[in-house]
């Protein structure tokens, strides 16, 4: 196309030299700056997948085994007369025992089943409170009484064995 | 004689010229000589990025200080803030200036951004910009959330655990993202290494990558003129250098003198020692910036119409109204007065949202 300005007779010759090389050379030049661009690009990606793999696996957390325990011996009974309450780490879960008022004990998984938070128990209303986002549970049986949990708290064993309280696991692993 | 010669040299000009050879400074100082800030009855606003700008250097400083005496394990991190606050000369004044800034550099980020958003600063060309900022405001967002775990108290401690809930209650890869940013299982060594790392080292990388972005588009678009601005017939301009910048310093002291006297009268408080053990402690609530955030999930139900889960639906509405924030250039492109109108009554309807539920969070 440059030679556009020049006279009519080279113009045509050399259009003509253009036509059949020229063009040709300017297609095939971005067909190789295409394949190229593509190479490296494939190239990249390769490499970049290769590298993501062991660097997600030095970057993922090791696994910690559980502490998982069948027994934990809380205290003596005289350390929790009725209407107290402990929070405590049953292995690895936070744990929550309460002395009701009327005298029974009950023991559950703190975990509040809405966002994780670990639940209390509020003596004065006697109810299980999560203090994140308001949730709600009856101290005897951990079901749901208020707020935004799915579903109740799983229950742990109590019971007292030779003047202290025993905390296992319930086996079922039932939830209230 | 080598000492006349010494002052006939003109050392300035000497250094000067040694700089302009080999940077473009001769065009930067014609640059910024002309560059220029429209005078009209918003102005004030222009100021609210310096203050931003004032508040990334001294957490940057402030923050370099902190990690000189600063032990991040799970252990010994409390008593090192401990000693920060109670043994080390000034050391309360750095970690209640760093803890205070960071608060006040979220809530200039906010003002900053709804005074764009209402001179409509979002539209073509200055899309970018606008997306820039937006992802400043979540990276500060992130430093808030990071640094907050850091000095491992009882609040720190349960907001983090609040915190890597609520991300882990996210349908599909909620866990295992959960169990990624907390380092295992629980809250423990591996998070408390990871969110400093995140917090002293990505972060600040990725803001400065950022700020430099936002501030590059800045010099290249120029300042935003509102739009009743542009149909004036006479437009008054300031020259950026010297008028604006005089300014934007006397602005930085008098903001700087304000913050120290926030600092001095109401040092930042550092609750008692984390016990992993313990309950979330009554009235727990993360900062203000995220209250609106927890308050939606608080307010949601267990289960709504019977099958989705109320923290999705809190998650799915705070996705939704976050992201109108970044869809609005593209709706809002000033050619049609009826949008342009919607967006501003959105920009209003939402703040006022976070206010009202931020306030309710605090109750």
């Amino acid at each position: 196309m440059m030679m556009m300005t020049t006279t009519t007779e080279t113009e045509q010759t050399v259009t003509a030299c253009e036509h059949d090389y020229s063009t040709e050379t300017a297609s095939d030049t971005l067909s190789r700056r295409l394949f190229m661009g593509g190479i490296i690009g494939l190239f990249g990606t390769v490499a970049a997948a290769v590298a993501a793999g062991p660097l997600l696996s030095y970057l993922w957390p090791p696994k910690s085994a559980a502490v998982k325990i069948d027994k934990l011996v809380l205290g003596k009974v005289s350390e929790f007369p009725a209407g107290s309450s402990k929070n405590f780490k049953f292995g690895s879960i936070p744990a929550l025992f309460i002395h009701s008022p009327d005298g029974s004990m009950h023991a559950f998984n703190a975990t509040c089943s809405h966002l994780g938070c670990t639940v209390q128990y509020q003596q004065a209303k006697n109810n299980i409170y999560c203090a994140c986002h308001g949730g709600t549970y009856d101290p005897v049986s951990g079901s749901v009484v208020a707020g935004p949990p799915p579903e109740g708290l799983h229950k742990l064993l109590a019971s007292v064995e030779a003047g202290e309280i025993v905390i296992r696991p319930e086996k079922s692993g039932a939830k209230a | 004689m080598a000492f006349e010669t010494f002052k006939k040299l003109n050392l300035l000009k000497f250094g000067y010229d040694w700089l302009n050879q080999r940077v473009p400074l001769e065009a930067a100082i014609k640059f910024a000589g002309k560059k220029e800030v429209p005078v009209h009855q918003h102005s004030l606003w222009y100021y609210m990025g310096g203050i931003c700008m004032l508040f990334v250097v001294l957490q940057l400083v402030t923050g370099l200080l902190l990690m000189v005496h600063y032990v991040p394990t799970f252990e010994d991190a409390y008593q090192s803030v401990m000693n920060i606050n109670n043994k080390i000369p000034f050391g309360w004044l750095i970690r209640s200036m760093h803890s205070w800034g960071a608060n006040l550099f979220i809530a200039v980020l906010v003002i900053h951004m709804f005074s764009t958003y209402f001179m409509k600063a979002y539209r073509s060309p200055r899309e970018l910009t606008w997306f820039s900022g937006l992802g400043l405001i979540g990276l500060a967002m992130v430093f808030g959330f990071t640094g907050y775990l850091l000095p491992m108290d009882e609040i720190a401690f349960f907001a983090t655990k609040v915190g890597v809930d609520v991300a882990g209650s996210a349908p599909f890869v909620g866990e295992l993202v959960a169990y990624f940013v907390r380092g295992g299982e629980e809250i423990g060594q591996g998070t408390m290494s990871r969110f400093f790392l995140i917090h002293v080292c990505a972060l600040p990388a990725a803001l400065l990558g950022a700020l430099g972005l936002h501030l590059l588009l800045i010099q290249i678009h120029g300042i935003s003129e509102p739009e009743y601005f542009k149909k004036l017939s006479i437009k008054k301009y300031e020259k950026f250098f010297p008028d604006f910048i005089l300014n934007d310093m006397f602005i930085w002291v008098a903001v700087t003198l304000l913050f120290l006297g926030i600092v001095c009268i109401n040092p930042w408080p550092l609750g008692p020692t984390a016990d992993p053990a313990a309950a979330a402690p009554i009235g727990i609530r993360p900062e203000w910036y995220f209250l609106s955030q927890f308050q939606v999930l608080k307010m949601m139900p267990a289960k709504f119409l019977g099958f989705i889960e109320g923290e999705h639906l809190g998650m799915a509405i705070i996705g939704a109204a976050a992201s109108t924030m970044a869809l609005v250039p593209f709706l809002d492109t000033g050619k049609n007065p009826t949008v342009s109108k919607l967006a501003t009554v959105w920009g209003v309807v939402f703040l006022i949202a976070l206010a009202v539920l931020t306030y309710l969070g605090l109750q």
